[in-house]
């Protein structure tokens, strides 16, 4: 068996190191909507980069932008932190924290 | 600048290991047409772009497209675990295994690595615009071909979403091309 263990020993399998694993993990609903409404974002971002102007867009950005605030204020002080910009003072450095993006455990 | 989210663009959840599957999707990664030839297409055209709302698309695509690099590895990641050494022998992916293990290394699917000749910067923005269409297409053909290729619904999820998002960019490098 080809475990991930025995080619680096800091990873295991394909979970997380135990040591790191954040004692709240994140919501995955919330994650889920976190990445819905980033998803949106992003779709409206391309569209404003070429239709500067639309006032229609502008304004669905805005709630877009302002729905996503009280999702990342739902998701504060839980599991990792989004970016390392977020370390939101937890006692101690959890942005390594797993799980990582790619890992099931994440998903 | 980047600053990275510790989240994946879109969901990646798949139950089954599939090696040889993985040796196919690989081409994504490190493929003619795959994320990282967009990613590095459209950061570096954007430099010499000569107007802020082009630039500003080169960015915004380019940045997804590294995303979508990350959704890529993550398939391929959950694609090669808890692998035994019998299914690995037995899979064409044994050749990718000697040199890498288990380790994500871009390559194409043939096991040709990434290239930097894949990736078109002319300097000429009506030129690397054209080039970012027929980019887009095929990136959306190999992600057609991936589909053509398994039946499995996790896998068959991020691909769909992926294969959308090329028709998107595609939809908006034309009308850029269009207003220019």
């Amino acid at each position: 068996m080809v475990d991930r263990s025995r080619s680096c020993r800091a990873c295991a399998n394909n979970q997380t190191n135990q040591n790191n694993r954040p004692n709240m993990p994140q919501s995955n609903s919330l994650m889920r909507k976190l990445q819905a409404i980033d998803f949106a974002i992003t779709e409206t971002v391309l569209y404003l980069d070429a239709y500067p102007e639309s006032r229609t867009a502008l304004a669905y950005y805005k709630k877009l932008i302002e729905e996503r605030d009280r999702i990342l204020a739902q998701m504060e002080g839980r599991g990792t932190p989004l970016t390392h910009r977020d370390n939101n003072d937890q006692g101690r450095w959890t942005w390594t924290n797993g799980p990582w993006p790619w890992q099931i455990d994440a998903n | 600048m980047w600053i990275y989210e510790k989240k994946l663009q879109y969901p990646v959840k798949i139950k089954n290991p599939n090696p040889k599957l993985a040796q196919i999707i690989i081409s994504q990664l490190g493929g003619p047409d795959g994320e990282l030839a967009a990613s590095m297409r459209y950061l570096h055209q954007r430099y010499a772009c000569p107007y802020d709302k082009i630039t500003g698309i080169l960015t915004d695509i380019g940045t997804e497209e590294l995303a979508h690099l990350e959704i890529v590895a993550a398939i391929l990641y959950q694609l090669t675990r808890n692998l035994s050494e019998e299914e690995i022998e037995k899979s064409p992916f044994a050749t990718y295994f000697v040199d890498h293990t288990t380790g994500l290394y871009p390559v194409a699917a043939s096991g040709v690595p990434f290239d930097m000749k894949y990736v078109g910067v002319k300097g000429d923005i009506l030129t690397d615009l054209n080039e970012d269409l027929a980019a887009e297409q095929k990136a959306r053909t190999t992600y057609d071909n991936i589909l053509r290729l398994t039946d499995d619904p996790d896998v068959r999820d991020p691909i769909k979403f992926l294969r959308q998002r090329e028709i998107v960019h595609y939809q908006r490098f034309g009308e850029t091309k269009q207003s220019g």
